[in-house]
Parts: C-alpha cells; sequence; structure tokens
C-alpha cells in the first residue's frame, strides 16, 4: 500500500515538473500560463463534443502504449510502432476502401482485422531479424518506420489515391466501414472505441498473471537461464512478444483512420502517435491501468495544443517538447527511487538489468 | 554516360559526409559502451542551432560552432542520463530522439517564423589539382566539410587504435571493471566519448542544414542519424566497417536521387548492383545461395534490359531497405559488439 502511495506521488510529481517545464516554455514565447490553461481546458474537456475528441483520440495511444508494455514485458525493446501504426492504417484502409455495401459489422471486423494484420506483418519483419539474423531489435524497427513513410507516400499517391482534386489521399472511406460514435454527444465526436480501454487494460492483466502465454512472456523478459531452465524458449516469446505488439499498434493505425475525424487515409495520418505511446506506457510504468489515464492526458495535450495554436499562437510542437520532457522526467524518478530503496537497504545490491541480448547471442 | 558520372559522385560525397561524421562519433561512443539511440535527435539539435545562429549574425564559422553547441547540449543530456542517473540507454535515447524533433520544430516555430534561406558553404577549388579529370573536381573542389570529415576519419583512427585513450576507451566498453581497476576512470571516459559524439553530430547537423542547402525544416535529417547508427552496427564496431557501409549507403542514396528523375531504370544500373553483390559474396563468403540468386537474376536484368520505373517514393526508401539488407547478411558480426554496450557501469565499493 505505501509503495502504491510511493509510486503515485511520484507521478503526480513528474506530472508537477512537467507542467511547471510547460508553464516556462509559454513565458519565453510571452504567452500567460493562466490564459493557456483556460484555452487547454475549455479545449480539451470543455464541452461534451471536446471531451469526445479527447476520449476518442486516447485510444491509439492506449494500445499503442499496450504494444510497448508486451514487448518490454518480454524484454524486447523495439520502437517500430509509427511503421507498424502507418502499415495498419494503409491495410485496413486497403480492406475498408472495398467495403462499400458490406454489412456494417462485418466491415468493421474486416478493418480492425486488416489493421492488426498490416501491423503484426510489418512488426514481424523486425521480429524475423532480431531472431534469425541476429539484428538489433531497436535499430531494425527504425529503419522499417522510415520504409513504411515511404510507402504509405506511395500508396496516396499511386494505387490507393481517390480524391477528385488529386490530392496525395484516399477516397472517403464507405459509411458501413466507420465505427459507431455516441449520438448523444454533438457532433458525434466520442466514438464506441474507448471500451476498449478498459476491456483490453483487463484483458492483459488477465494475460500476464493469469495464463502461461503470459508467465513465459514475463520469464522470457526476466532471467534468461531460469526461462531456459523451465523449458521456456526466449527466441519464441520474444517472437511473440514483438508480433503481438505489432498487431497492437495496426489496430491503433485502424482506430486513427475509421475513428477519427478524417475518413480518409492521408500522409500524415500516424500524427506521432507512434512514439508518443511510447512515452505514454513509460510515464505509466508500464502499467496497463495506469496506460488508461496516461493515455487520456496525452490525448488531452494534442487536442488542447492545437486549441493553444488556435486560440493563442502557441506552437504546436509544444506538445512534442512536452512529450520528450515527460520521459526523461519519469527515467529520473524512477531511478531516484530505485536508488532511495536501495540506499535504505544498503545489504541488497543495486541490481542493473543486464542487456538480454548479449545473453541470447552467447 | 548516364548514371555514374561525376556529378553523381560528388552527389554521393556530399550525402557521404554528414553520415560518415556522425557515424564516427556514434562508434566513439559505443565503443565506450554508451549507445545513443537519438543520433538523430542530435544531429536535428545540430541543423537547429546552426541555423539559428546563422539568423542572428549570419557567419559560417559561427554557425558550425553553434551547430556543434546544439550538438553538446543534447548530447550531454544522454550522458546524464546513461552515465550519471544510469537509465536505460535505449530508452534515454528514444527520449532525446523525441526531445530534439519537438524542441527543434518548437523553437524553429517560435524564433524562426519566416524560413531564412542562406548560401551554403563555399567550393574551396585547389589550383592545379582539380584541373585533373575525374579525381580533381571530385577530390579538389570540394567546400570545407568534406575535408573536414576526412580529417576527423583519420584523426578517429589515429586515436582510437594508436593512443593510450583509444585503447582505454575500448576497454571500458568491454570491461570497465577490469579498465576500472587499471585506474582507467570509466565515468570521465563514457563523458568524454559521448561529448565528443555530441560535437561531431553537431557539426553533421549543421552541415545539412546551412553548410549543404542554406536552410532548416522541420526534421530535415530524414533518417541519417538512424543510418549512421545502422552503418556502426554493419560495420561491426570498426572504422574500416563503418567506411564501406557509409559508402554503400551514399551510394545508394545517389543513385535513388538520380533515377527519380529518369523514366525508366536503366541497364548500367543492374550490371552495378551485380558487380556489389559480387564483392560482398566475396568478401563475406556466406550466404551463397541467396547471394547466388540474386546475382544471377541481377545479371539477366542488365542482359534483358526490361523497361522497368519505380515510383519516387519507393527510390526514397531504397537506402533504408538496403541498410536492413546489409543488416541481415552481416548478422554474426553482432558478436564484436562492446560486451558492454549499452550497461551502466556501477561501481561496487564493495
Amino acid at each position: 500500500m505505501k509503495a502504491f502511495a510511493v509510486r503515485v506521488l511520484t507521478q503526480l510529481a513528474v506530472a508537477a515538473a512537467t507542467l511547471l517545464f510547460a508553464a516556462l516554455l509559454l513565458l519565453a514565447i510571452g504567452v500567460s500560463p493562466g490564459d493557456a490553461a483556460t484555452a487547454f481546458w475549455n479545449g480539451t474537456f470543455g464541452s461534451p463534443t471536446n471531451a469526445g475528441t479527447t476520449l476518442t483520440q486516447a485510444v491509439p495511444l492506449f494500445l499503442v502504449a499496450l504494444g510497448w508494455i508486451v514487448a518490454d514485458k518480454a524484454g524486447r525493446m523495439h520502437v517500430g510502432f509509427p511503421g507498424q501504426v502507418v502499415i495498419g492504417g494503409c491495410a485496413a484502409a486497403a480492406v475498408g476502401l472495398q467495403c462499400d455495401g458490406v454489412p456494417r459489422v462485418l466491415a468493421i471486423v474486416a478493418c480492425a482485422l486488416a489493421g492488426i494484420a498490416g501491423g503484426a506483418l510489418w512488426a514481424g519483419i523486425v521480429a524475423w531479424l532480431w531472431a534469425s539474423r541476429g539484428v538489433l531489435e531497436i535499430i531494425s524497427s527504425l529503419l522499417l518506420n522510415l520504409v513504411a513513410l515511404q510507402v504509405l507516400a506511395w500508396l496516396v499517391r499511386g494505387p490507393l489515391q481517390g480524391s477528385l482534386d488529386q490530392q496525395p489521399q484516399s477516397a472517403n472511406f464507405p459509411a458501413s466501414t466507420l465505427w459507431p460514435a455516441v449520438e448523444s454527444v454533438p457532433g458525434r465526436t466520442l466514438s464506441y472505441d474507448v471500451i476498449l480501454l478498459p476491456l483490453l487494460a483487463a484483458a492483459l492483466i488477465w494475460l500476464f498473471a493469469r495464463t502461461v502465454f503470459g508467465f513465459e512472456l514475463r520469464a522470457a523478459g526476466g532471467n534468461l537461464d531460469a526461462a531456459r531452465w523451465n523449458g521456456i524458449n526466449p527466441v519464441r516469446m520474444g517472437v511473440s512478444a514483438i508480433v503481438i505488439s505489432g498487431g497492437l499498434a495496426g489496430l491503433a493505425g485502424a482506430a486513427l483512420l475509421f475513428a477519427g475525424s478524417a475518413p480518409w487515409l492521408s500522409e500524415g495520418f500516424e500524427a506521432g502517435i507512434g512514439f508518443n505511446g511510447i512515452a505514454v506506457a513509460l510515464l505509466a510504468r508500464n502499467s496497463p491501468i495506469g496506460a488508461i489515464v496516461t493515455a487520456i492526458v496525452f490525448a488531452s495535450l494534442n487536442v488542447g495544443g492545437t486549441s493553444l495554436q488556435a486560440l493563442l499562437d502557441v506552437p504546436s510542437s509544444l506538445t512534442s517538447v512536452l512529450q520528450g520532457a515527460v520521459i526523461v522526467l519519469v527515467l529520473v524518478a524512477a531511478m531516484l527511487l530505485r536508488r532511495r530503496r536501495a540506499a535504505r537497504r544498503p545489504a541488497a545490491p543495486v541490481t542493473t538489468t543486464p542487456s538480454t541480448e548479449k545473453e541470447l547471442v552467447a | 554516360m548516364g548514371v555514374f558520372d561525376i556529378a553523381f559522385l560528388v552527389s554521393a560525397l556530399t550525402i557521404a559526409a554528414p553520415i560518415l561524421m556522425a557515424a564516427t562519433g556514434e562508434l566513439i561512443s559505443q565503443r565506450a559502451g554508451v549507445m545513443n539511440v537519438g543520433l538523430e535527435g542530435v544531429l536535428l539539435a545540430g541543423a537547429f542551432a546552426g541555423y539559428l545562429t546563422m539568423t542572428r549574425v549570419e557567419n559560417q564559422a559561427l554557425g558550425f560552432l553553434g551547430g556543434i553547441a546544439g550538438g553538446l547540449l543534447l548530447a550531454a543530456l544522454m550522458g546524464l542520463l546513461a552515465i550519471e542517473v544510469k537509465v536505460d540507454q535505449i530508452v534515454a535515447g528514444i527520449a532525446i530522439g523525441v526531445l530534439g524533433l519537438g524542441l527543434t520544430t518548437f523553437l524553429d516555430q517560435h524564433f524562426v517564423p519566416e524560413p531564412q534561406t542562406f548560401k551554403p558553404l563555399p567550393r574551396i577549388e585547389i589550383p592545379l589539382l582539380s584541373d585533373i579529370p575525374v579525381a580533381g573536381p571530385l577530390l579538389f573542389d570540394q567546400d570545407l566539410f568534406i575535408w573536414a570529415t576526412l580529417a576527423v576519419v583519420g584523426l578517429a583512427a589515429l586515436v582510437m587504435y594508436r593512443t593510450t585513450w583509444g585503447i582505454n576507451l575500448a576497454a571500458t566498453g568491454e570491461t570497465p571493471v577490469a579498465a576500472d581497476a587499471a585506474g582507467v576512470s570509466v565515468r570521465g571516459l563514457r563523458w568524454s566519448a559521448v561529448l565528443v559524439s555530441g560535437a561531431l553530430a553537431g557539426a553533421a547537423g549543421a552541415y545539412i542544414s546551412i553548410g549543404d542547402v542554406g536552410v532548416f525544416r522541420e526534421d530535415m535529417t530524414g533518417g541519417r542519424g538512424y543510418l549512421a547508427i545502422a552503418a556502426v552496427l554493419f560495420g561491426a564496431w570498426r572504422l574500416r566497417g563503418l567506411l564501406a557501409a557509409v559508402a554503400i549507403f551514399a551510394v545508394t542514396d545517389a543513385v535513388q536521387l538520380r533515377l527519380q528523375s529518369m523514366p525508366a531504370v536503366p541497364g548500367e544500373i543492374w550490371t552495378a548492383a551485380a558487380i556489389a553483390v559480387l564483392a560482398g559474396l566475396i568478401v563475406m563468403r556466406r550466404g551463397l545461395v541467396v547471394g547466388g540468386a540474386v546475382l544471377i537474376a541481377l545479371v539477366a536484368l542488365a542482359v534483358v534490359h526490361p523497361v522497368v520505373s519505380l515510383p519516387a517514393s519507393l527510390w526514397l526508401a531504397m537506402p533504408y531497405v538496403l541498410a536492413l539488407v546489409a543488416l541481415a547478411a552481416g548478422g554474426a558480426s553482432r558478436h564484436r559488439a562492446p560486451s558492454a554496450l549499452t550497461l551502466p557501469y556501477v561501481r561496487s565499493e564493495a
């Protein structure tokens, strides 16, 4: 219980430090933090319409965060989420554009599955390169992100180009593929996919705590020798983890397209979700429940950043600065906590997690 | 003569220089055991800081110094996280990457709302030598940065393999405990390696913005930082391998730039690719089945010479795809990674 309190306090301290940093940045460019706070609140939760937008935008971030959590628990730190979101989105869009006249339930399921498959496939390349060619997953995933962006640029100019004025974007998705939204919210900004937040968080907790597969994933990310002695194949678990995380990111791509405000495929649709999702997971310290909260916080940063730009002419990239700052602060806070704990128990040595990479090779 | 003329070689050299400069810095840092995955962010910081300096004083020397300062700043943050706070280096690198992109975009929008363009670095024509055919325009009619890159690489080779500092650096990356026991300051060496890498990446970034095109755009480094890291990995943490990798990436990039403007792929590309694959097979002496099949396919393409064209964006992806293929082909070289790479050094006082 005390540990939980300390954790919550740390998160609050990180949030406070980030807010302070934001206020300083705003002062530096000559915007009153008070005005900014009002504009921010109105833009994010001030009206049901805006609150709906914020919650809906939290879903893709949350999905990517879950992807990071799954991969990280298995000890695989890949950063291919932007690419997997893009390819998942492309696959979903390709299917969705063909779904005109298909019954709605079927069309929605088909698009979601296509998104998952696309993301998992793209992550599969990372997994294969790591497992059979020994390529560090972090670098292959970074390179694949860049390739994915070019694939998207090609698709919206070539095979999937469909706008009438020759813009680099696809035609509008058929109405039957769009994910349903809550009717009572003005503007219908609240998509029903927000139920994925509690559902998937619960599913993931159950997976890790109650299933053999979840246990083996965690074991592969922990002590490798212990895992092997238990007959667990760490390479296979690593590959599964990477592919699952890619599937989650691909679903995020589909959610961005079919539950977003712009029902067509365009070049910038990923909008930094891939990297921000990592920050969401880090801020939640890899807790699926915590990720719900932090995903909403990050979504409100995005939505609020837009309204700050519209009302007070604050550059919208303020959001990405804050997101970077959050990661740094979380890292430092986590490390300070660990040190304090280590100082209190001088008998226990400070354990650093060795990179599992080398042990796998050895 | 089609694709491979002197202008092509010059453009390959211009593309290679900043990647090589940044990759050399990353190599030094990784040999000390610190992997900065956020190199892209450091490059951007250098690019923006150099550009910002130019908009204020309009002096290229000061601009480059500004770029170096910008790179040092982010590298110092990386050092702080990796060496002092001892957080996971990969996650710290992600933070540096996100922060570099965010900060440069934010500051650019605020401080330089109207983009400004400057003259790129002047080319220095060396009399007589620049009149030599092929080698003249290639080597003796270049801007100062190309020369600086060559000097840095030469110096790095000397320092890394011929000085006590360089040996200590390798020891720090291999077995920091032994290095520490021998009286080498692991912390000091890692800090200096990280800062050197930051300065080099800052200079490389400044070249990308004010040295080469003379302007700064959001995210303008376009993955060069990732290519530099890939070059270090593919080069198996040796300077020679790194040079080969950067050469491959730069030539591919130059080829794709050239081919974008061509209606169809000229036959000499297939020939050149076939020669490259053959050379790769001879050097590696592995993967003969796959490599041989690719080789036969390329030779067939060179002979048949079909009219093929690829959309521009797929050409743009070529260097990254090639980097991936190179990493996959050189898989076994990972055994030569510094043993303590990404491991924070915790000195046990017991």
